[in-house]
């Protein structure tokens, strides 16, 4: 039997649902694999120990009266811009140091209802921008893990957390997962709520999800979905029932291979390499892989994100930044400084270009199954001053679709590499339906050695 | 399709940028974040010349 670190959400919670494994024993083994390897990898900003087992307690008294949730007794650990009811939430930044919130966010109260067990608080980047923070990447402590969900990513690839929750603006939660060599999930715009999430930019923010398997990422995906009154992004969409949604997608896919322009021209030989070379692997398992091209209107996206994002970002410093900044990180005040600068009819314009290249990409996801292309230009970069590069991410997340990261190998200098597929929007279950046979078919169960 | 209207300059944009720069943060500033004003520039000519003409553009007032 495996070590209970190493178990995926969908295990833990089985087991514990059997009485195999107790809420309060499987917290105190993650707890003491934090405690073991936090000098290190630096993932955490708040643990607080005492009101992790009192909850893995309150869910053992749960179980023992009948009641189980999607997620019983399942530890997850939340970035640090997720409000939490009395815990701090500083978003790693002088500004919020001192907050604390008096309610948790709605996704968060969702978990809880699901009867997650919040372990606590994960490294970000400054404000969830692109300043670097301190955690580092398991498979080698001299590479970027990326950024900004950069604690959440470490926590799940180390084992110290089976699930955490990121966000993205740009390529916060699938760049680090693919750094990282785990599974990312950034949901299509509007389907989790916002509210109580310290914002980047909130017509691009998106809550994401790290965890070791796709049928996790639905899991939390279940749990938290749903319309939030309290959050203007919210979509009023129906929630489907997604593992049902998987099933129905179980089949060998037809992949559109994005693999000329944008995504192969970035790319390194190496990356480039690696994609094709998944993209023969998965049809010889008995997918259909297709090349699509993108549209025109696609050339534009990444701009438009800069332009979308930066003046968001900078509504919603203004305040602080007038007189308080000489506290933000160099990176985010630049960001900022952009973000006021920025004419309005440029801000305006990109929002309307947006909706153009959202309609032409989910034209084209409709074609097909998912859309395949590689992950990241890269492997996570031999650099601590820099978290990547969002490129592969950005234009998905301004066109709102829902993307899904899967490892898929290692680079020659053994940094995890990854693939990435995107669907139309609300087709969560179509898109990770899809992945999950494509992770089943690639066969690979990557750990970092050195904290497996 | 792209709109009919006359290309952006990325010097004219930049000359505009920079003023404004000035008038918030001063001339140091300015001459110390070229890159910065450079890049914003950028995007402003990148966004303001890839619009879909006015015309043929579905969905401009949804």
């Amino acid at each position: 039997m495996a070590d209970s670190y190493a178990l995926s959400v969908a295990e833990a919670a089985a087991r514990i649902r059997n009485g195999n494994l107790t809420p309060t024993a499987y917290a105190g083994e993650l707890l003491d694999r934090i405690d073991s390897f936090e000098e290190d990898l630096q993932a955490w900003v708040t643990i607080d120990r005492e009101a992790v087992i009192t909850e893995a307690r309150e869910r053992e008294l749960q179980l023992e009266q009948g009641s189980a949730g999607l997620m019983s007794g399942v530890p997850v650990g939340l970035k640090d811009i997720f409000y939490t009811a009395g815990m701090k939430t500083t978003a790693c930044s002088r500004i919020y140091a001192d907050f604390v919130p008096e309610y948790d966010a709605t996704c968060v109260a969702r978990l809880r209802e699901a009867g997650a067990v919040i372990l606590g608080k994960a490294v970000t980047t400054e404000f969830a921008t692109s300043d670097p923070s301190p955690s580092r990447n398991p498979w080698n402590r001299d590479h970027t893990p990326g950024g900004s969900s950069s604690g959440s990513s470490v926590a799940v690839a180390a084992g110290m957390a089976p699930a955490a929750l990121g966000s993205q603006t740009g390529g916060s939660t699938c760049r680090p997962a693919a750094y990282n060599g785990i599974v990312g999930l950034k949901p299509t715009y509007g389907r989790i709520s916002r509210y109580g999430v310290v914002p980047v930019s909130w017509s691009l923010d998106t809550v994401g999800i790290l965890v070791r398997t796709v049928n996790d990422a639905a899991i939390l995906l279940q749990a938290m979905s749903g319309h939030d009154p309290n959050d203007p992004g919210s979509a009023e969409e129906a929630v489907p029932d997604f593992m049902e949604e998987m099933n129905r997608h179980s089949g060998p896919p037809r992949l559109g291979l994005l693999k000329r322009g944008y995504f192969f021209d970035r790319s390194t030989e190496e990356v480039r390499r690696h994609t094709e070379e998944v993209a023969r692997r998965l049809s010889e398992a008995g997918a259909t892989v297709v090349e699509v091209e993108l549209p025109p209107s696609f050339s534009v996206a990444p701009d438009v994100q800069r332009v979308v994002m930066n003046v968001e970002c900078a509504a919603f410093h203004e305040e602080f930044f007038r007189h308080r900044a000489d506290e933000y990180g160099p990176r985010l005040r630049a960001n900022i400084e952009m973000g006021l600068l920025i004419p309005t009819v440029t801000y305006l314009q990109a929002q309307r270009l947006r909706r153009e290249f959202r309609r032409d990409l989910t034209a084209l996801a409709q074609e097909v199954d998912a859309l395949l292309m590689p992950a990241t230009p890269a492997p996570a970069p031999r650099d601590l001053n820099t978290t990547g590069d969002a490129a592969f991410q950005a234009p998905w997340t301004s066109a709102g679709l829902p993307t899904v990261v899967v490892p898929s190998g290692l680079s020659q200098d053994g940094m995890p590499l990854g693939v990435q597929f995107a669907a139309p929007p609300f087709e969560e279950g179509q898109l990770l339906g899809t992945a999950r046979w494509c992770e089943q078919a690639l066969g690979l169960d990557l750990r970092p050695p050195d904290y497996s | 399709m792209a709109s009919d209207t006359p290309d952006l300059s990325i010097e004219e944009i930049r000359k505009q940028l920079e003023a404004q720069a000035e008038a918030r943060w001063g001339p140091e500033y300015v001459e110390e974040h070229g890159d910065l004003l450079e890049l914003a520039a950028s995007y402003v000519v990148n966004v303001g010349n890839s619009l879909p003409a006015t015309e043929t553009e579905p969905g401009f007032y949804q």
